[in-house]
């Protein structure tokens, strides 16, 4: 049976307002459909998405965006965590 | 690169909520990268377009802006702003260089022999190319035709530019001889009423014998021969007969005459040639009558490049009509230099036998009356089937 969850995930999908990341070895990640900079200094990165919550850590972070509803992150990255993004 | 055309500034923001501030920047669609945060201060790059912008958003925001950098071409151009006239000296510039690269250089003519190189820049000039014409304007295809019909001389004419040279190349007509072909069928008839003196038949038969007197018309080698089986052969006659005339000239010389005699007087102008425009450097009369007329230009030379900017040099030299006056001793020399003239050009090739001259004098003039004996070729060639 499907939960409203399951709705939306196929929305997502059918819509393309899934969160996607591109990876380039530790010095890139193009993310799409990224809605909000949570926090961010130079060793740490907390994005919001369309479905989730993103936490980067590495040095030397920059981000970059070109209009595109999605940004870049440069710099020595170490770790992405995922987190489920809670609907208040 | 084309960051380098539109003009990207460096930013430095401070505050209390850069994350926001961030993120206000992202709503409002400006371009914004490599942003990093140093020790608490945002670091970023933008368009110069997008600098107003975020200017009331930082003020929006009690972030403090400030501009570490400016790279791109359009800020050395603002600093020239108000350069109007290095602007104007610009497109001057673009302007002359572009006019020089389509105008009339040079002209190069080449494989005339007996068309003079001034004969064909003046046929050139009557059909619209000269130094200084505008090339996209030229029409070679009617400057071409035109110069074949204006001269005989002329068999084939090529004219193209390359840059700001215009290269003419032409093909003059080669004269056929004015005999008939050897492949036509002819007979050698008599020029002239005169005495056969000697013969060389090449080909054909010969008709009179030496000795014997011919009229002018008569036929003297026979393009018609029959061979020993008693066939007719028709061909090209071919033979040399020198025969003995009489000619008669009269030479004369008025006592008083009107002759055209170049004046001692001479006119110098000079005129500014500048890209075919002729303008006067003195103001003048304006000569009338007759007059004998020699110019040359002298260019200007910038590196070895001949410009079409120079001075002409005209001469001019009228002529007068004078009455002349001969005496009998005068006009008898001028009348003994005319037959001597005449031998020289008509009787070149002839064996002048005998010559006796005859004068005589009236009011007006004086003559002498020269009877030649001459000897030379009397044969000349006369088709069998002539065209009608």
């Amino acid at each position: 049976m499907l939960n409203g969850e399951k709705i939306a995930d196929i929305a997502r999908k059918k819509l393309y307002l899934n969160t996607n990341l591109l990876i380039t070895d530790n010095t890139q990640i193009e993310i799409e459909n990224c809605k909000k900079v949570l926090e961010y200094n130079d060793i740490y990165l907390k994005l919001l998405t369309s479905n989730m919550i993103l936490q980067i850590w590495g040095s030397n972070l920059n981000i970059s965006d070109y209009n595109t509803d999605g940004i870049i992150v440069k710099g020595k990255i170490s770790s992405i965590e995922f987190m489920k993004r809670r609907v208040t | 690169m084309f960051n380098n055309f539109r003009g990207v500034i460096t930013f430095k923001a401070s505050g209390d909520n850069l994350e926001d501030f961030i993120n206000k920047i992202r709503l409002n669609r400006i371009t914004c990268f490599d942003m990093h945060i140093i020790q608490g201060v945002l670091v970023g790059k933008i368009y110069d377009r997008d600098y107003n912008e975020l200017y009331d958003l930082g003020k929006l925001h009690n972030v403090i802006l400030s501009i570490e950098s400016k790279k791109g071409l359009i800020y050395k151009v603002k600093k020239y702003k108000q350069r109007y006239g290095a602007f104007i000296g610009l497109i001057i510039g673009i302007g002359f260089v572009f006019y020089m690269s389509n105008i009339v250089l040079k002209i190069e003519i080449s494989g005339n022999v007996s068309v003079s190189n001034d004969q064909v820049l003046s046929l050139l000039k009557e059909s619209g190319i000269s130094y200084g014409k505008f090339i996209p304007n030229l029409d070679y295809l009617y400057a071409e035709r035109k110069m074949m019909i204006s001269t005989k001389k002329i068999a084939w004419v090529g004219i193209r530019n390359i840059g700001g040279r215009v290269v003419v190349e032409i093909d003059e007509m080669v004269k056929s001889p004015a005999v008939v072909p050897l492949d036509v069928p002819c007979n050698i008839v008599s020029s002239k009423d005169a005495q056969i003196i000697s013969t060389k038949v090449y080909s054909g038969d010969l008709i009179p014998k030496i000795g014997d007197g011919v009229k002018a018309g008569d036929l003297l080698i026979s393009g018609t021969t029959m061979d020993k089986r008693g066939k007719s052969r028709i061909l090209h006659a071919q033979g040399e007969i020198i025969g003995q005339y009489k000619e008669k000239i009269v030479f004369s010389q008025k006592f008083s005459e009107e002759q055209h005699i170049l004046s001692d007087t001479e006119f110098r102008r000079k005129e500014f040639s500048f890209f075919g425009l002729q303008i006067p450097l003195s103001i003048s009369k304006k000569i009338h009558g007759e007059y004998e007329y020699d110019e040359h230009t002298n260019n200007f030379c910038f590196f070895n490049i001949t410009l079409p900017i120079g001075i002409t040099h005209q001469t001019y030299r009228p002529f007068e009509m004078k009455l002349i006056q001969y005496n009998e001793e005068q006009a008898k020399a001028v009348i003994e230099q005319k037959i001597l003239d005449y031998e020289e050009n008509f009787l070149k090739n002839k064996t002048i036998i005998l010559k006796e001259s005859q004068s005589g004098i009236d009011k007006e003039e004086m003559q002498i009356i020269v009877q030649y004996t001459l000897e030379g070729e009397i044969g000349i060639e006369k088709e069998l089937m002539a065209k009608n």
